[in-house]
């Protein structure tokens, strides 16, 4: 579904990301760990394409796309969630998500909009309120939600437990499941090492910008490398 | 008290061209970050075209406003696509003298291909003007003050109630995640400049049948429109109505009551006073950012 390859991408001189590869297949729900500073984020937005890329390509279903633009990417059905809840503050909630669909030209969005306040009934509970006035947790599930308006094939997250009390952490786990079992694949990058790897199939660890191992969630969980860098074990 | 309310009227009819010069300023910029200082030439040369079509081709001037709106609405959004935004990775101040080059050029080209005369276009209500106590009002003077609050009201609604206004907010708001739901930046701000240059030629039809035009008229537009949209503040809606509408009353009273030399000079002096002293505006929030 999506292949890295070779990507190299960084901020002026200093280099983000080394020469990555990595690849999702379909259906899949993939994480990826790493320390502060590692170019998780650099990766997930020279993938969504707000971040340039120096070298290497990425496909989408064996199509390059490395050369589009951020919004021909989420018209191809690939759609990241920033870090740190980058919703639209003066609009409403409705709005915000009504905005996520922006790309489909139909216009439908209603049965849309039901299932996103299915996953997130607070979010039914103030669809009339400015976004900019929900807490952290509320406006990172709006992030999601905003996301899944555009009806995405492959879903980026960007550290979506940041800040969240684990009670809302759990419930953004939990839809990411639902998600994924309604066919969206899903690539995540996550803080929280120990609770995400428990839920997908395969993660890799970035580290200085290159990719230092990879295997199952269980794999990972047990590596002693894994364990003593992330899980304070 | 005649004078007064005269002054008054004068005011309130100029101060309405500032303010829907204010209105395409802050539209763009919120946008965009660009200050467009063409927005003076979008008022030029929705006089300017309308009044030669009709003085030298004999064209009415329902087609003849049309073809003008039109032609500066391409003229807008245009000059962003080709000049522009093959630049905005360059830093604000270069975008900002892009466009003051790009005034120029339509200056330029406006007194090369229309002449340097001035143009008139002729009254299109009658009776001309009428009297209420004293004070004589030009009935065209309320057809610039209603169509400016009909073309500020249009685009308020147009912004918050319609699916591609709240797109617009989007890309102010956040610009990297509207980029990230699928909204093409580019296509919005040219949108931008497309309505704002439409709101210029729109205030210049209605309004040369009083003031009459010229290739030259739009740097002082830009100017009082620019002075008018920082005192009201660029972040809120009725911002540059009001702006526009007190730089207006500024004028006339300086005008009448002081000396009509330093018509142009109060507008600056009230811009001075505003940077100095509220760079936020009368109706602007100090610019906060959640973390």
């Amino acid at each position: 579904m999506l292949k890295v390859d070779q990507l190299a991408s960084g901020y002026g001189r200093i280099k983000a990301l080394h020469q990555v590869s990595l690849e999702v297949k379909r259906g899949e729900i993939v994480a990826l760990v790493g320390a502060n500073g590692a170019g998780k984020t650099t990766l997930l937005k020279a993938i969504a394409g707000v971040q340039p890329v120096a070298q290497g390509r990425i496909f989408l279903d064996a199509a390059p796309i490395e050369k589009l633009l951020p919004h021909q990417r989420v018209k191809l059905g690939l759609v990241l969630v920033p870090e740190g809840r980058q919703i639209f503050a003066p609009l409403t909630v409705e709005d915000n998500l009504r905005v996520g669909a922006w790309t489909r030209a139909d216009d439908r969005s209603d049965g849309d909009l039901e299932r996103v306040f299915s996953y997130f009934p607070v979010l039914k509970e103030f669809r009339a309120r400015l976004a900019g006035s929900l807490s952290g947790g509320q406006q990172q599930m709006l992030a999601v939600g905003r996301a899944l308006m555009s009806r995405p094939k492959m879903l980026l997250l960007d550290e979506p437990s940041m800040g969240l009390a684990p009670l809302v952490f759990k419930q953004i786990i939990s839809v990411l499941e639902s998600i994924r079992q309604s066919g969206v694949t899903i690539f995540v990058v996550e803080q929280n090492v120990n609770a995400v790897l428990k839920i997908v199939d395969r993660a890799y660890v970035l580290e200085m910008g290159k990719i230092t191992l990879q295997g199952t969630g269980n794999e990972l969980l047990a590596d002693t490398r894994v364990q003593a860098a992330y899980l304070g074990v | 008290m005649t004078t007064f309310f005269q002054l008054v009227v004068s005011g309130i009819t100029v101060g309405s061209i500032y303010a829907l010069v204010a209105i395409g300023f802050t539209l763009v910029y919120r946008a965009s970050g660009i200050f467009n200082f063409a927005q003076g030439e979008y008022v030029m040369l929705g006089g300017m075209i309308t009044g030669i079509l009709m003085t030298t081709c004999g064209v009415g001037f329902v087609p003849a406003s049309l073809v003008a709106i039109l032609v500066t609405v391409a003229i807008g959004a245009i000059s962003y696509l080709l000049a522009i935004r093959p630049a905005r990775s360059a830093a604000q101040v270069h975008l900002l003298i892009i466009t003051i080059g790009i005034s120029v050029l339509l200056r330029g080209l406006t007194s090369a291909l229309l002449g340097k005369d001035f143009v008139r276009i002729p009254t299109f209500v009658s009776p001309e003007t009428f009297n209420i106590g004293g004070v004589v009002i030009q009935s065209q003077a309320l057809l610039v003050i209603a169509g400016a609050m009909a073309m500020a009201s249009l685009l308020w609604l147009f912004l918050t109630r319609s699916f591609v206004g709240k797109g617009i907010t989007a890309v102010s708001a956040n610009l990297m995640a509207a980029k990230l739901v699928g909204i093409n930046p580019a296509a919005i701000v040219a949108l931008c400049f497309g309505i704002s240059a439409c709101i210029g030629a729109v205030g210049g039809l209605v309004a040369t049948p009083i003031t009459m035009t010229s290739y030259d008229a739009g740097t002082m537009l830009a100017i009082k429109g620019f002075s008018a949209a920082m005192l009201g503040g660029i972040s809120s809606a009725a911002g540059p109505l009001v702006g526009g509408l007190l730089i207006g009353l500024f004028e006339a009273f300086g005008a009448g009551y002081v000396s009509s030399t330093y018509k142009d000079a109060f507008a600056l002096l009230i811009l001075l006073g505003v940077l100095a002293f509220r760079p936020q505006g009368l109706f602007g929030n100090r610019s906060t950012q959640r973390v």
